[in-house]
């Protein structure tokens, strides 16, 4: 029995949904070769993380007037919430506001999911795709509901 | 005009109209130098992270009443931006007047929540330096993701870009 059988044994099989699965490891479930090779998301991940850094570097840089930088509590919870992120959640743009706020869109320019990490270090989200709408205010980033975004996503395509 | 609560700035007309300049230049310099402009080049709107939680809770976003307010004006405030840039940074940014995203003040007071009340307050900041400088607020009681949705709302009624001569009209 392979890792992945067992584990849809183990959930409720009526209810999985094994492409949700799939979009969160970054291929299928069939191959297992992974396991041997570094993920997928892997240099995305770390591409991300490395425009974050720089973004606030220069958001740094260039503060005065009424701009403002991302505090280093919004750069860390921005990194912990990028590493937490689903496989299939790593298409996204990153922006930073004048006044520090940390964005991340993920989907279309004109209806984005939006995700905002402010000064408090906390994520605030909001989506809205065939009249569901998926909403929450200043959670800790490793609460972020992950699988509702990758939900959405899905649901987008 | 009603007394708004933020002090004595109090609403601006329904009946007039909101504009704000969107800005372009030869180097990346806006938005902490993220871009060359201030709108999506694909689109012409406004980017959603130029409308800030901090500008719509405490600071206030930043508009014109567009009867009170010229392309002179705007091509002036482009001069500005310029002039602090090359003293502050040291960058000749050539930042130039790109077009206006224009709305009136009523279809952003209609943009409501789920009571039916409005999500926004425009109020009238003027002063004698900036007389025609007013601001978009989000009203109390509302949390950081309704502002992620509003603002969405409010950078769609805001519209793209269009000719900067439309101020003056």
């Amino acid at each position: 029995m392979t890792y992945f059988n067992h584990m849809r044994m183990e959930s409720d099989s009526s209810s999985f949904d094994e492409r949700i699965f799939e979009a969160l490891l970054g291929h299928s479930v069939e191959d297992e070769s992974f396991l041997t090779r570094p993920g997928k998301g892997y240099s995305k991940r770390s591409s991300h993380i490395q425009q974050l850094r720089n973004l606030c570097r220069q958001a740094s840089e260039v503060a005065f007037d009424e701009l403002s930088a991302p505090s280093r509590k919004a750069l860390a919870a921005s990194e912990r919430f990028l590493n937490e992120l689903p496989e299939g959640c790593l298409e996204l743009k990153l922006a930073v506001s004048h006044s520090g706020e940390i964005n991340f869109f993920f989907g279309d320019d004109a209806h984005p999911f939006q995700a905002l990490i402010d000064d408090t270090g906390l994520v605030s989200f909001y989506g809205e795709v065939n009249g569901e709408e998926i909403r929450g205010s200043d959670i800790a980033p490793a609460d972020f509901p992950g699988l509702k975004l990758l939900k959405f996503l899905d649901q987008k395509k | 005009m009603q007394t708004s609560a933020e002090g004595a700035a109090v609403d601006v007309d329904p009946e007039e109209s909101i504009c704000r300049v969107g800005y372009e230049a030869d180097v990346a310099i806006f938005i902490e130098r993220q871009f060359p402009q201030t709108h999506d080049p694909v689109t012409g709107l406004l980017r959603l992270e130029e409308i800030s939680w901090q500008d719509l809770k405490k600071r206030g976003f930043s508009v014109q009443m567009k009867s009170l307010y010229s392309r002179a004006s705007a091509e002036e405030s482009a001069d500005f931006k310029n002039k602090n840039w090359s003293e502050k940074l040291g960058v000749t940014a050539n930042c130039r007047v790109a077009g206006v995203h224009i709305a009136g003040v009523k279809a952003v007071n209609d943009i409501v929540k789920a009571d039916g009340k409005s999500a926004f307050r425009v109020l009238n900041t003027r002063t004698d330096d900036f007389p025609s400088h007013a601001e978009i607020r989000l009203v109390d009681g509302l949390d950081k993701s309704y502002f992620l949705q509003f603002r969405q709302e409010l950078r769609d009624t805001l519209g793209p870009l269009r000719d900067v001569d439309e101020i003056d009209r």
